[in-house]
Protein backbone atom coordinates (compact mmCIF):
# COMPACT_ATOMS: atom_id res chain seq x y z
CA UNK A 1 0.00 0.00 0.00
CA UNK A 2 1.30 3.46 -0.88
CA UNK A 3 1.13 5.82 2.11
CA UNK A 4 2.15 9.47 2.54
CA UNK A 5 3.28 11.16 5.71
CA UNK A 6 5.54 13.89 7.04
CA UNK A 7 8.63 12.56 8.78
CA UNK A 8 11.95 13.46 10.34
CA UNK A 9 15.03 11.42 9.40
CA UNK A 10 16.45 9.92 12.61
CA UNK A 11 19.20 7.72 11.27
CA UNK A 12 20.64 6.63 7.97
CA UNK A 13 23.00 3.72 7.35
CA UNK A 14 24.62 2.17 4.30
CA UNK A 15 22.93 -0.87 2.85
CA UNK A 16 24.43 -3.00 0.09
CA UNK A 17 26.34 -1.21 -2.66
CA UNK A 18 24.21 1.85 -3.33
CA UNK A 19 21.26 1.82 -0.94
CA UNK A 20 20.50 3.07 2.54
CA UNK A 21 18.38 1.89 5.43
CA UNK A 22 16.75 4.99 6.89
CA UNK A 23 14.88 5.30 10.18
CA UNK A 24 12.16 7.97 10.16
CA UNK A 25 9.96 9.34 12.89
CA UNK A 26 6.71 9.87 11.02
CA UNK A 27 3.63 11.89 11.92
CA UNK A 28 1.23 9.08 10.95
CA UNK A 29 3.02 5.86 11.94
CA UNK A 30 5.64 6.76 14.55
CA UNK A 31 9.08 5.22 14.05
CA UNK A 32 9.51 3.42 10.72
CA UNK A 33 12.60 1.91 9.07
CA UNK A 34 12.73 1.72 5.28
CA UNK A 35 15.12 0.91 2.44
CA UNK A 36 15.92 3.70 -0.01
CA UNK A 37 17.24 1.97 -3.10
CA UNK A 38 20.06 3.68 -4.96
CA UNK A 39 20.19 6.48 -2.37
CA UNK A 40 24.00 6.61 -2.36
CA UNK A 41 24.37 7.08 -6.10
CA UNK A 42 25.50 10.56 -7.16
CA UNK A 43 22.37 11.15 -9.20
CA UNK A 44 19.98 9.65 -6.65
CA UNK A 45 16.48 11.15 -6.75
CA UNK A 46 16.60 11.41 -2.95
CA UNK A 47 19.45 13.95 -2.91
CA UNK A 48 20.01 15.29 0.62
CA UNK A 49 16.51 14.29 1.77
CA UNK A 50 17.70 11.23 3.68
CA UNK A 51 20.17 13.02 5.93
CA UNK A 52 19.43 12.90 9.68
CA UNK A 53 17.86 16.07 11.14
CA UNK A 54 15.85 16.78 7.97
CA UNK A 55 12.06 17.08 7.87
CA UNK A 56 10.64 15.44 4.77
CA UNK A 57 7.47 14.53 3.01
CA UNK A 58 7.66 10.78 2.63
CA UNK A 59 5.95 8.34 0.29
CA UNK A 60 6.33 4.76 1.46
CA UNK A 61 5.45 1.45 -0.08
CA UNK A 62 4.24 -0.09 3.18
CA UNK A 63 3.30 -3.66 4.01
CA UNK A 64 2.00 -4.58 7.45
CA UNK A 65 3.82 -7.90 7.65
CA UNK A 66 7.35 -6.61 7.09
CA UNK A 67 9.72 -4.71 9.38
CA UNK A 68 11.59 -2.87 6.66
CA UNK A 69 9.47 -0.73 4.33
CA UNK A 70 10.43 0.73 0.94
CA UNK A 71 10.93 4.46 0.29
CA UNK A 72 9.18 5.45 -2.92
CA UNK A 73 9.70 9.21 -2.74
CA UNK A 74 11.18 11.63 -0.24
CA UNK A 75 11.11 15.44 -0.57
CA UNK A 76 12.60 17.95 1.81
CA UNK A 77 10.13 20.07 3.81
CA UNK A 78 12.71 21.72 6.11
CA UNK A 79 16.44 21.08 5.79
CA UNK A 80 17.33 22.76 9.16
CA UNK A 81 20.41 24.14 7.47
CA UNK A 82 21.87 25.91 10.51
CA UNK A 83 21.89 22.69 12.50
CA UNK A 84 24.16 21.08 9.91
CA UNK A 85 26.54 24.03 9.94
CA UNK A 86 27.58 24.22 13.60
CA UNK A 87 29.05 21.64 15.95
CA UNK A 88 27.06 22.58 19.10
CA UNK A 89 23.73 22.73 17.30
CA UNK A 90 24.50 19.41 15.60
CA UNK A 91 25.41 17.83 18.94
CA UNK A 92 22.12 18.87 20.55
CA UNK A 93 19.97 17.86 17.59
CA UNK A 94 21.68 14.46 17.23
CA UNK A 95 21.21 13.83 20.95
CA UNK A 96 17.49 14.62 20.60
CA UNK A 97 17.22 12.17 17.67
CA UNK A 98 19.18 9.46 19.50
CA UNK A 99 17.00 9.81 22.59
CA UNK A 100 13.81 9.59 20.53
CA UNK A 101 15.15 6.56 18.63
CA UNK A 102 16.06 4.90 21.92
CA UNK A 103 12.82 5.51 23.78
CA UNK A 104 10.19 4.85 21.11
CA UNK A 105 9.03 1.56 19.65
CA UNK A 106 8.40 0.86 15.96
CA UNK A 107 5.09 1.98 14.48
CA UNK A 108 3.59 3.59 17.58
CA UNK A 109 1.79 6.64 16.26
CA UNK A 110 2.11 9.76 18.43
CA UNK A 111 1.48 13.06 16.59
CA UNK A 112 2.24 15.05 19.77
CA UNK A 113 5.76 13.58 19.89
CA UNK A 114 6.17 14.40 16.20
CA UNK A 115 5.11 18.00 16.84
CA UNK A 116 7.52 18.25 19.81
CA UNK A 117 10.35 16.88 17.66
CA UNK A 118 9.86 19.30 14.78
CA UNK A 119 9.36 22.28 17.12
CA UNK A 120 12.56 21.37 18.97
CA UNK A 121 14.58 21.03 15.75
CA UNK A 122 13.19 24.35 14.50
CA UNK A 123 14.15 26.03 17.80
CA UNK A 124 17.69 24.57 17.71
CA UNK A 125 18.03 25.74 14.10
CA UNK A 126 17.07 29.29 15.08
CA UNK A 127 18.88 29.50 18.45
CA UNK A 128 22.21 31.26 18.80
CA UNK A 129 23.43 29.98 22.21
CA UNK A 130 22.71 27.67 25.18
CA UNK A 131 21.81 24.82 22.85
CA UNK A 132 21.92 22.19 25.61
CA UNK A 133 18.68 23.69 27.02
CA UNK A 134 16.84 22.26 24.02
CA UNK A 135 17.88 18.69 24.84
CA UNK A 136 16.81 19.16 28.46
CA UNK A 137 13.50 20.74 27.40
CA UNK A 138 12.90 17.87 24.98
CA UNK A 139 13.61 15.29 27.70
CA UNK A 140 11.14 16.93 30.10
CA UNK A 141 8.39 17.48 27.54
CA UNK A 142 8.85 14.00 26.05
CA UNK A 143 8.44 12.53 29.56
CA UNK A 144 5.28 14.61 30.03
CA UNK A 145 3.80 13.26 26.78
CA UNK A 146 4.29 9.71 28.05
CA UNK A 147 2.55 10.44 31.37
CA UNK A 148 5.61 11.31 33.46
CA UNK A 149 5.23 15.08 33.72
CA UNK A 150 7.33 16.18 36.68
CA UNK A 151 6.07 18.88 39.08
CA UNK A 152 8.53 21.61 40.01
CA UNK A 153 6.29 24.50 41.08
CA UNK A 154 4.80 23.09 44.31
CA UNK A 155 4.95 20.20 46.76
CA UNK A 156 3.32 17.15 45.20
CA UNK A 157 1.85 16.07 48.57
CA UNK A 158 0.32 19.25 50.05
CA UNK A 159 0.42 21.57 47.04
CA UNK A 160 2.27 24.31 49.00
CA UNK A 161 4.63 26.51 46.98
CA UNK A 162 8.31 25.65 47.27
CA UNK A 163 9.79 28.92 45.98
CA UNK A 164 10.88 29.97 49.47
CA UNK A 165 12.37 26.58 50.37
CA UNK A 166 15.98 26.88 51.34
CA UNK A 167 18.60 25.72 50.56
CA UNK A 168 17.74 22.24 49.27
CA UNK A 169 14.46 20.66 48.20
CA UNK A 170 13.74 16.97 47.98
CA UNK A 171 12.81 15.76 44.49
CA UNK A 172 11.13 12.39 44.38
CA UNK A 173 12.34 10.79 41.14
CA UNK A 174 9.81 7.96 41.38
CA UNK A 175 6.86 10.33 41.95
CA UNK A 176 8.20 13.04 39.68
CA UNK A 177 7.65 15.87 42.14
CA UNK A 178 9.14 18.15 44.79
CA UNK A 179 8.48 17.57 48.45
CA UNK A 180 8.32 20.66 50.71
CA UNK A 181 10.32 20.64 53.95
CA UNK A 182 7.15 20.34 56.06
CA UNK A 183 5.96 17.23 54.26
CA UNK A 184 9.47 15.84 54.22
CA UNK A 185 9.76 16.47 58.00
CA UNK A 186 6.40 14.86 58.72
CA UNK A 187 7.64 11.96 56.67
CA UNK A 188 4.36 12.03 54.78
CA UNK A 189 6.28 11.03 51.72
CA UNK A 190 7.21 7.70 53.28
CA UNK A 191 3.90 6.34 52.07
CA UNK A 192 5.63 6.35 48.70
CA UNK A 193 9.10 5.38 49.84
CA UNK A 194 11.34 5.40 46.80
CA UNK A 195 14.17 7.13 45.03
CA UNK A 196 14.83 10.79 45.71
CA UNK A 197 17.50 13.41 45.23
CA UNK A 198 17.95 16.85 46.68
CA UNK A 199 18.13 19.88 44.39
CA UNK A 200 18.63 23.60 44.98
CA UNK A 201 15.70 25.98 44.46
CA UNK A 202 17.48 27.65 41.46
CA UNK A 203 17.66 24.20 39.83
CA UNK A 204 13.94 23.67 40.45
CA UNK A 205 13.16 27.04 38.82
CA UNK A 206 15.34 26.23 35.79
CA UNK A 207 13.72 22.80 35.41
CA UNK A 208 10.29 24.43 35.56
CA UNK A 209 11.24 26.90 32.83
CA UNK A 210 12.73 24.13 30.68
CA UNK A 211 9.44 22.27 31.02
CA UNK A 212 7.01 25.11 30.37
CA UNK A 213 8.68 28.12 28.73
CA UNK A 214 8.32 28.84 25.00
CA UNK A 215 11.02 26.90 23.16
CA UNK A 216 12.27 29.97 21.31
CA UNK A 217 12.96 31.71 24.65
CA UNK A 218 15.33 29.00 25.93
CA UNK A 219 18.28 30.40 24.03
CA UNK A 220 18.35 33.25 26.56
CA UNK A 221 18.18 30.92 29.56
CA UNK A 222 21.70 30.84 31.03
CA UNK A 223 22.80 29.36 34.34
CA UNK A 224 26.03 28.43 36.05
CA UNK A 225 28.00 25.20 36.19
CA UNK A 226 26.68 23.85 39.54
CA UNK A 227 23.02 24.31 38.46
CA UNK A 228 23.84 22.88 35.02
CA UNK A 229 25.35 19.76 36.66
CA UNK A 230 22.33 19.37 38.90
CA UNK A 231 19.85 19.77 36.01
CA UNK A 232 21.83 17.25 33.96
CA UNK A 233 22.09 14.70 36.78
CA UNK A 234 18.43 15.05 37.82
CA UNK A 235 17.24 14.48 34.26
CA UNK A 236 19.56 11.48 33.76
CA UNK A 237 18.18 9.87 36.95
CA UNK A 238 14.60 10.74 36.01
CA UNK A 239 14.81 9.21 32.52
CA UNK A 240 16.72 6.17 33.77
CA UNK A 241 13.99 5.49 36.33
CA UNK A 242 10.94 6.01 34.12
CA UNK A 243 12.08 4.71 30.70
CA UNK A 244 13.23 1.13 30.51
CA UNK A 245 15.14 1.58 27.26
CA UNK A 246 17.13 4.61 28.42
CA UNK A 247 20.91 4.37 28.07
CA UNK A 248 23.60 7.08 28.20
CA UNK A 249 23.63 8.76 24.78
CA UNK A 250 26.43 7.66 22.45
CA UNK A 251 26.34 10.99 20.63
CA UNK A 252 26.88 12.92 23.87
CA UNK A 253 29.90 10.76 24.66
CA UNK A 254 31.42 11.25 21.20
CA UNK A 255 30.92 15.01 21.33
CA UNK A 256 32.45 15.10 24.82
CA UNK A 257 35.56 13.37 23.40
CA UNK A 258 35.59 15.80 20.47
CA UNK A 259 35.40 18.82 22.77
CA UNK A 260 38.11 17.43 25.05
CA UNK A 261 40.48 17.02 22.06
CA UNK A 262 39.42 20.12 20.23
CA UNK A 263 40.08 22.69 22.95
CA UNK B 1 18.81 -27.78 2.98
CA UNK B 2 21.79 -28.70 0.78
CA UNK B 3 20.87 -28.99 -2.90
CA UNK B 4 24.33 -29.86 -4.26
CA UNK B 5 27.64 -31.28 -3.07
CA UNK B 6 29.00 -30.15 0.28
CA UNK B 7 32.03 -28.43 -1.30
CA UNK B 8 29.77 -26.35 -3.56
CA UNK B 9 27.58 -25.41 -0.58
CA UNK B 10 30.70 -24.34 1.29
CA UNK B 11 31.97 -22.26 -1.65
CA UNK B 12 28.55 -20.59 -2.07
CA UNK B 13 28.48 -19.81 1.66
CA UNK B 14 31.91 -18.14 1.33
CA UNK B 15 30.75 -16.00 -1.63
CA UNK B 16 27.59 -15.08 0.28
CA UNK B 17 29.74 -13.38 2.93
CA UNK B 18 30.85 -10.75 0.40
CA UNK B 19 29.00 -7.41 0.33
CA UNK B 20 26.18 -7.25 -2.22
CA UNK B 21 26.17 -11.02 -2.81
CA UNK B 22 22.92 -12.76 -1.97
CA UNK B 23 22.32 -16.50 -1.73
CA UNK B 24 21.25 -16.88 -5.36
CA UNK B 25 24.21 -14.95 -6.75
CA UNK B 26 26.54 -16.92 -4.45
CA UNK B 27 25.31 -20.18 -5.99
CA UNK B 28 25.67 -18.74 -9.50
CA UNK B 29 29.28 -17.75 -8.77
CA UNK B 30 30.05 -21.12 -7.19
CA UNK B 31 28.69 -22.95 -10.24
CA UNK B 32 30.65 -20.63 -12.54
CA UNK B 33 33.85 -21.50 -10.66
CA UNK B 34 33.16 -25.18 -11.39
CA UNK B 35 33.06 -24.39 -15.11
CA UNK B 36 36.38 -22.51 -15.04
CA UNK B 37 39.71 -24.15 -16.01
CA UNK B 38 41.70 -25.43 -13.07
CA UNK B 39 44.49 -22.88 -13.81
CA UNK B 40 42.04 -20.02 -13.66
CA UNK B 41 40.65 -21.23 -10.36
CA UNK B 42 44.14 -21.60 -8.89
CA UNK B 43 45.03 -18.12 -10.15
CA UNK B 44 41.88 -16.67 -8.54
CA UNK B 45 42.60 -18.39 -5.24
CA UNK B 46 46.24 -17.22 -5.35
CA UNK B 47 45.15 -13.64 -6.07
CA UNK B 48 42.88 -13.70 -3.01
CA UNK B 49 45.56 -15.09 -0.70
CA UNK B 50 48.28 -12.81 -2.15
CA UNK B 51 46.18 -9.72 -1.66
CA UNK B 52 45.44 -10.69 1.93
CA UNK B 53 49.07 -11.54 2.72
CA UNK B 54 50.84 -8.71 0.92
CA UNK B 55 48.54 -5.77 1.52
CA UNK B 56 49.22 -3.61 4.56
CA UNK B 57 48.58 -0.04 5.61
CA UNK B 58 51.07 2.67 4.63
CA UNK B 59 52.79 3.94 7.77
CA UNK B 60 52.52 7.53 6.48
CA UNK B 61 49.07 7.93 4.96
CA UNK B 62 47.31 4.70 6.08
CA UNK B 63 46.34 3.85 2.49
CA UNK B 64 46.46 0.18 1.49
CA UNK B 65 49.79 -0.76 -0.09
CA UNK B 66 52.26 -3.58 -0.76
CA UNK B 67 55.30 -1.44 -0.04
CA UNK B 68 55.77 0.83 2.92
CA UNK B 69 55.62 3.80 2.38
CA UNK B 70 53.06 3.47 -0.42
CA UNK B 71 53.65 4.42 -4.06
CA UNK B 72 52.06 7.85 -3.59
CA UNK B 73 53.94 8.77 -0.39
CA UNK B 74 57.30 7.65 -1.85
CA UNK B 75 56.78 9.37 -5.21
CA UNK B 76 59.20 12.34 -5.36
CA UNK B 77 57.03 14.07 -7.98
CA UNK B 78 54.03 14.46 -5.64
CA UNK B 79 53.44 17.84 -4.01
CA UNK B 80 54.29 17.30 -0.32
CA UNK B 81 52.85 20.61 0.80
CA UNK B 82 49.24 19.54 0.18
CA UNK B 83 47.46 16.69 1.99
CA UNK B 84 44.00 15.51 1.05
CA UNK B 85 42.17 13.85 3.96
CA UNK B 86 39.73 11.09 2.96
CA UNK B 87 37.58 8.53 4.76
CA UNK B 88 38.59 5.24 3.11
CA UNK B 89 41.20 3.81 0.68
CA UNK B 90 38.44 3.60 -1.96
CA UNK B 91 38.26 7.43 -1.86
CA UNK B 92 41.98 7.61 -2.78
CA UNK B 93 41.22 5.41 -5.78
CA UNK B 94 38.34 7.66 -6.84
CA UNK B 95 40.43 10.83 -6.54
CA UNK B 96 43.44 9.31 -8.30
CA UNK B 97 41.23 8.46 -11.27
CA UNK B 98 40.62 12.18 -11.80
CA UNK B 99 44.34 12.77 -12.45
CA UNK B 100 43.80 16.26 -11.01
CA UNK B 101 45.31 15.95 -7.57
CA UNK B 102 49.08 15.78 -7.27
CA UNK B 103 49.51 16.04 -3.51
CA UNK B 104 49.55 13.39 -0.77
CA UNK B 105 46.67 11.68 1.04
CA UNK B 106 45.72 10.79 4.57
CA UNK B 107 43.17 8.01 5.09
CA UNK B 108 41.20 8.38 8.34
CA UNK B 109 39.72 4.87 8.28
CA UNK B 110 36.15 6.14 8.72
CA UNK B 111 34.33 9.22 9.96
CA UNK B 112 33.05 10.52 13.26
CA UNK B 113 29.62 9.00 13.76
CA UNK B 114 28.03 10.32 16.95
CA UNK B 115 24.92 8.13 16.59
CA UNK B 116 27.07 4.99 16.30
CA UNK B 117 29.46 6.01 19.07
CA UNK B 118 32.47 6.37 16.71
CA UNK B 119 34.65 9.11 18.16
CA UNK B 120 38.04 10.73 17.38
CA UNK B 121 40.03 7.96 19.08
CA UNK B 122 38.61 5.43 16.58
CA UNK B 123 40.10 7.29 13.59
CA UNK B 124 43.67 8.08 12.47
CA UNK B 125 43.44 11.71 13.58
CA UNK B 126 46.46 11.74 15.90
CA UNK B 127 48.59 10.42 13.01
CA UNK B 128 47.32 13.27 10.80
CA UNK B 129 48.15 15.89 13.42
CA UNK B 130 51.60 14.30 13.83
CA UNK B 131 52.22 14.50 10.07
CA UNK B 132 51.12 18.10 9.88
CA UNK B 133 53.28 19.19 12.83
CA UNK B 134 56.41 17.36 11.65
CA UNK B 135 56.43 18.48 7.99
CA UNK B 136 55.88 21.71 6.08
CA UNK B 137 52.28 21.45 4.90
CA UNK B 138 50.67 24.51 3.27
CA UNK B 139 47.20 23.15 2.64
CA UNK B 140 44.90 20.45 3.97
CA UNK B 141 41.95 19.48 1.79
CA UNK B 142 39.09 17.81 3.69
CA UNK B 143 37.32 15.43 1.28
CA UNK B 144 34.66 13.79 3.44
CA UNK B 145 31.34 12.53 2.08
CA UNK B 146 28.65 15.25 2.11
CA UNK B 147 26.51 13.74 4.88
CA UNK B 148 26.02 14.37 8.62
CA UNK B 149 29.00 12.22 9.64
CA UNK B 150 31.18 13.89 7.00
CA UNK B 151 30.06 17.32 8.19
CA UNK B 152 30.81 16.50 11.83
CA UNK B 153 34.27 15.22 10.86
CA UNK B 154 34.98 18.27 8.68
CA UNK B 155 33.94 20.71 11.42
CA UNK B 156 36.02 18.86 14.00
CA UNK B 157 39.14 18.52 11.85
CA UNK B 158 39.03 22.13 10.66
CA UNK B 159 38.97 23.25 14.30
CA UNK B 160 42.04 21.10 15.08
CA UNK B 161 43.97 21.91 11.91
CA UNK B 162 43.45 25.65 11.52
CA UNK B 163 46.03 26.59 14.18
CA UNK B 164 48.60 24.26 12.53
CA UNK B 165 48.18 24.86 8.77
CA UNK B 166 47.91 28.05 6.76
CA UNK B 167 45.06 26.87 4.57
CA UNK B 168 42.34 24.35 5.41
CA UNK B 169 39.87 23.75 2.57
CA UNK B 170 37.04 21.35 1.85
CA UNK B 171 35.84 19.85 -1.44
CA UNK B 172 32.86 21.66 -2.98
CA UNK B 173 29.32 20.45 -2.35
CA UNK B 174 26.41 20.96 -4.69
CA UNK B 175 25.10 19.85 -8.06
CA UNK B 176 26.48 16.71 -9.71
CA UNK B 177 27.71 17.19 -13.29
CA UNK B 178 25.10 16.12 -15.83
CA UNK B 179 22.13 16.60 -13.49
CA UNK B 180 19.20 18.98 -13.92
CA UNK B 181 18.94 21.99 -11.64
CA UNK B 182 15.13 21.76 -11.46
CA UNK B 183 15.31 18.30 -9.90
CA UNK B 184 17.85 19.22 -7.21
CA UNK B 185 16.55 19.38 -3.63
CA UNK B 186 16.64 22.55 -1.50
CA UNK B 187 19.59 21.46 0.65
CA UNK B 188 21.78 20.56 -2.33
CA UNK B 189 20.87 23.74 -4.21
CA UNK B 190 21.51 26.05 -1.27
CA UNK B 191 24.92 24.45 -0.75
CA UNK B 192 25.66 24.88 -4.44
CA UNK B 193 24.77 28.57 -4.11
CA UNK B 194 26.90 28.98 -0.98
CA UNK B 195 29.88 27.40 -2.75
CA UNK B 196 29.54 29.43 -5.98
CA UNK B 197 32.77 30.65 -7.60
CA UNK B 198 33.62 33.57 -9.87
CA UNK B 199 33.85 32.72 -13.60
Amino acid sequence: MIVRTDAVVLKSMRFRDTSKIVTFYTRRFGKVAAVAKGARETKSKFGAALEPMTEVHLVLYKKAQRDLQLVSQCDIVKPFKNIHAGMERMQTALSVLELLHQLTHDEEENPAVYALLTETLEAIDQADRNFQNYLYAFELRFSALFGFRPVFEHCFVCGRGVADENPRIMFRIDRGGLLCSRCADRRIGDRWAGISTSIGSPTARILQRLLTARLDSLSALAYGGPVWNEVDETLRSYLRYHFEGWRPLKSAEVFRAMTADGH
Amino acid sequence: MAYTAESVEHLAAQFAQLPGIGRKTAYRLALYVLKMDKEEVVSLARALVNAKEKIRYCSVCSNITETDPCGICSNAKRDRTVICVVEEPSDVLALEKTNEFKGLYHVLGGVLSPLDGIGPEDLRIKELLGRVSSSSVDEIILAMNPNVEGEATTLYLSKLLKPLVGKVTRVARGLPVGSDLEYADEATLSRALEGRIAV
